[in-house]
């Protein structure tokens, strides 16, 4: 049998940490997130896997090779040199997915659950119609495109509904299918959309049926997600009593859930658990409590530290009476000072903390609008627009939805914008306002706008059918060296710069004023 | 040439004799101070191992002629008793008398009420010092100054930021000669960034004929005239009163009434001290007060001072009856008090625990006060926001609004395993169970 993941782009929604490794290679549970994929398609039978990727970094090719031995099986990779969102890829690989004529899977790369491929393909089979969708049930469907089934068959697809008002049902597409290489004359070699153009055309055919999925489900593809999906894959291993699992007669494990590299060294007087799992060659002080947190290889957390709910990078260092929490996510490389405190702290690879990180820059994310404005986002919430415009350029700040005491963003013309610029940097600090309350951001704008990806190819929130219809989104990196506010006036400074990556038409240089969460 | 050099000469002929007052205030007073004045005196908290009044005690100790002390304030006779025990036992040849005053009369006329019991022997001159003032009291330096200057009164001066400035008395002086040529207590525009410290030296025939022409002055005259600065006026007009011998009385400070006229018609000079020197006002702020106080032990290679180690950075004060588990580790700046236990891997920088206080293992207290008996449970962290030592003040802004940058908890708190406090007040007897920043919990 054969199957198609859709690796996708750069992984930016797992930044800094896809900074450093490619996302199919981020260790998920102490494995690649790929194997678990890799190892559940083997022994279900698949002997060839292609891997649609928008890039190929060597490193993936390196591991990939080392997959291919370990389980016997064949991985070729599918480039696309433009974008194809979700179903072109499908299209692209038309000569390893339809050379017989037995059924592939497709699966989305940052699906974590049990995968069920070998139910899968009996079920397909039994029905024998062109294909199968896994679908998961939720418990708020209106935030997903929701499947809705015909009235006299329990699992023959009627109709998809986007983000329902009412409740129409409570199963979503879980981003794994299985499918007959008929299917394949139904796409164009284009960028297209398998959620929203080749799903529907098959359903109005009758051909498309739904597989219920059992156990947890979870799109890993941000950190926050990745947290929880681990906590669900943790208690899965538990349920199934998993030899991977560190027992629980261990002194330090707490509340179970513990995976700990066997290469590991753990200190005395630790409290670990639930939901922690340790790298390998990690070494872990005297009195540390790690809880719902990931360590990946490699790094040392000092002495009587306190982790919770964050991802610590390889070779990172975590100073002793440390304190990280609210899903901080460390990258490759980064230390942490002695007594220093991360409040859902973003720190990129190499990065030294000396200072508190209070999480005065929550996630910021820039969504494009097609009419070339910018939603700027701060901690999920949109807290106002850019406006683009050949002449001009204006933050014009949404005030309904910013949250009072969180964000604030003055407006402010952004007119400065230099096209073409490609990298620059700048620095308000709060003396260039003085009186105003408020100080300054400066954000950089890298490289040029992204891929253009509608749907969930690759993942995203964007999985249950194209959340962001009317935005491309483009990802942002937030790059910290940010200081806490509690400094002294002279140097407090903001330093964050955006990155943002793809192919295509200018650069751009915003420099924006905001007040960010003091 | 040393004919020129006459010898001071005290009324009595000899030697000049010189007293002390500390003005202690009362327990009206201390309301910055909560929570921890809610529990004891201000004048008695604890900084560096000792009652913040014995450290003011323990410079006027250094200043050989001086065999009495006052302590002039409007507590109940019982609270300082302890103290003068202390006081009488480490130094018997100096009488230390509390004065209660029954009203509050200003510190120039609780003075002046007093002046019997301070004129008593006829001193040449005495110390006043404002019990809630921390610095080096470098008070021989000042006898030096008012004996070189014939002085009548010498006043104890620090420059700070011309920001700061305007939140104390502002003294102009003459660079060359020292001499105070204008004084104003807290301008609204700005006079001077040398400041007066609260620490005075008067010439006992210049100071109360000073207060007494003050108290006169102002039953001629309505103060109104004297202080154009309304907002000097909100705070600090009090209704007359009457003395208990029927003489009419009125609330007269040294710092508004008095030393103003002192600049412009005495022999008035400022000792510029370039020692540290910050108020001990709010609760917050005796993390500083205790950082400096202990600094200055350390510098002086006090032996009360816990020894250096990998685990105590310098300078620590642990109390003898203390217990520190070996893993913990101290510093800088911080004091431990009588019987508090310290657990394992425990790591406190920046401040205070008070008596009795248990530190269980592996938390983490930083720029924080723990109130007496109050309890932080494995892996906790309590935490301020560092400001720097020399800051007079001890408040940041967080979401908008004005929070303590020290955190501190009264007496008999708990707060759970695990659980962080940040930039808060907590009053006595309240438990935290879950993460609390920037409030004042009651």
């Amino acid at each position: 049998m054969k199957a198609l993941i859709l690796v996708g782009g750069f992984g930016t929604r797992l930044r800094p940490l896809t900074l450093t490794l490619p996302k199919p290679l981020v260790e998920f549970g102490n494995r690649p997130m790929i194997l678990h994929q890799i190892e559940a398609l083997a022994a279900a039978g698949v002997t060839d896997i292609v891997l649609a990727v928008n890039y190929r970094p060597e490193v993936m090719t390196a591991a990939l090779k080392k997959f291919e031995k370990e389980y016997n099986i064949n991985i070729e990779f599918s480039v696309e040199t433009e974008p194809l969102g979700t179903a072109g890829p499908l299209k692209l690989a038309e000569k390893i997915l339809g050379k017989d004529d037995a059924p592939f899977f497709v699966l989305n790369s940052d699906i974590i659950c049990d995968f069920p491929f070998r139910e899968l393909a009996e079920f397909h089979k039994g029905h024998g119609n062109e294909g199968t969708i896994v679908v998961t049930k939720v418990e708020e469907p209106s935030k997903y495109g929701v499947i809705v089934h015909k009235p006299d068959h329990p699992t023959r697809i009627d109709r998809f509904v986007e983000k329902p008002v009412e409740f129409v049902g409570n199963r979503i597409n879980a981003g794994i299918y299985i499918l007959n290489p008929s299917v394949l004359k139904r796409i164009e070699l284009r960028p297209t959309s398998i959620e929203q153009e080749t799903f529907p055309a098959i359903v109005k055919d009758g051909q498309l049926h739904s597989f219920d999925l059992e156990g947890f489900w979870m799109d890993v593809g941000q950190p926050k997600d990745f947290l929880s999906g681990t906590c669900l894959y943790l208690s899965s291993l538990t349920k199934k009593g998993s030899k991977l699992l560190t027992p629980t007669s261990e002194p330090y494990v707490h509340g179970g859930n513990v995976m700990i590299d066997p290469s590991a060294k753990i200190g005395k007087n630790c409290k670990i658990g639930p939901n922690v799992t340790i790298g390998a060659n990690v070494v872990i002080g005297d009195g540390v409590r790690l809880q719902r947190c990931v360590i990946l290889a490699g790094s040392k957390v000092k002495e009587h530290a306190w982790i919770k709910s964050t991802i610590v990078g390889w070779n990172s260092t975590v100073g002793r009476w440390a304190r990280l929490e609210n899903v901080s996510v460390l990258g490759d490389d980064v230390t942490i000072g002695d007594e220093i405190y991360c409040n859902g702290a973003s720190v990129l690879p190499h990065k030294t903390i000396k200072q508190n990180v209070d999480g005065e820059y929550s996630m910021m994310r820039i969504l494009v609008e097609d009419d070339g404005g910018f939603g700027v986002r701060i901690g999920g919430l949109t807290v106002g627009v850019v406006q683009l415009r050949p002449s001009s350029c204006k933050l014009v700040p949404s005030d309904d939805e910013a949250p009072p005491g969180r964000a604030r963003i003055a407006a402010c013309d952004l007119s400065s914008w230099a096209m073409g610029m490609g990298f620059g940097i700048s620095t308000f600090t709060r003396e260039a306002f003085p009186d105003s309350g408020i100080y300054g951001v400066h954000g950089v704008l890298r490289g040029a706008p992204g891929k253009k990806r509608e749907g969930g190819g690759g993942g995203g929130e964007g999985m249950a059918y194209n959340t962001y219809r009317r935005y491309t989104r483009y990802d942002l990196c937030v790059a910290l060296a940010a200081e806490s506010y509690a400094r002294p006036v002279q140097s407090l400074s903001y330093d964050l710069a955006f990155s943002w990556y793809g192919s295509a038409s200018p650069s751009f240089f915003l420099s924006s004023i905001c007040e960010l969460d003091t | 040439m040393a004919s020129l050099h006459v010898p001071m000469r005290g009324k009595s002929g000899g030697a000049p004799t010189t007293k002390a007052v500390i003005l202690v205030g009362g327990p009206s007073r201390g309301t910055r101070f909560r929570p921890l004045s809610l529990d004891l005196p201000k004048p008695l908290f604890e900084v560096a191992g000792h009652p913040i009044i014995s450290h003011c005690f323990a410079a006027i100790t250094r200043v050989p002629e001086i065999r009495e002390v006052f302590i002039v304030g409007y507590y109940d006779e019982a609270v300082f008793r302890d103290f003068i025990k202390d006081c009488g036992r480490d130094h018997p040849n100096i009488s230390v008398r509390y004065l209660r005053e029954y009203q509050a009369l200003g510190t120039a006329g609780g003075l002046y009420h007093f002046r019997d019991a301070i004129l008593k022997g006829r001193p040449d001159r005495f110390f006043v010092l404002n019990a809630d003032v921390c610095c080096s009291f470098p008070l021989e330096q000042m006898l030096r100054l008012f004996e070189e200057k014939d002085a009548e009164a010498v006043i104890l001066g620090t420059r700070v930021t011309n920001e700061a400035a305007s939140n104390f008395g502002c003294i102009v002086s003459d660079a060359h000669s020292k001499r105070v040529l204008h004084y104003v207590e807290k301008p609204e525009s700005h006079i001077s960034n040398l400041i007066n410290c609260g620490v005075y030296l008067f010439a006992t025939d210049t100071i109360f004929p000073s207060i007494k022409s003050a108290m006169k002055r102002r039953a001629d005259r309505p103060r109104l005239l004297s202080y154009p600065s309304s907002d000097v006026l909100d705070t600090q007009y009090l209704p007359p009163g009457n003395d208990e011998d029927g003489e009419k009385t009125e609330v007269i400070r040294i710092e508004q009434d008095i030393l103003s006229d002192l600049a412009d018609s005495r022999q008035f000079f400022v000792l510029e001290t370039k020692d540290f020197w910050r108020q001990i006002k709010t609760a917050g702020s005796a993390v500083p007060a205790n950082a400096l106080y202990l600094m200055k032990a350390f510098q002086t290679q006090s032996e009360e001072l816990a020894k250096p180690s990998a685990n105590i950075l310098p300078p620590v004060f642990i109390h003898p009856t203390a217990n520190v588990d070996p893993t913990a580790k101290l510093g800088p700046n911080v004091s431990i008090g009588p019987r508090a236990t310290i657990g394992a891997g425990v790591r406190i920088k920046e401040a205070i625990v008070l008596e009795d206080a248990e530190i269980r293992h592996d938390a983490c207290i930083l720029y924080a006060i723990i109130g007496w008996n109050s309890r932080i449970g494995a892996w906790a962290r309590v935490e301020g926001t560092p400001t720097p030592v020399r800051e007079h003040s001890t408040s940041v802004v967080k979401n908008g609004v004005k929070v303590q940058s020290i955190t501190i908890l009264g007496k008999e708190c708990t707060v759970g395993d695990e659980v962080r406090v940040q930039n808060c007040i907590c009053l006595p007897y309240k438990e935290l169970k879950r993460d609390v920043a920037n409030e004042v919990i009651m």
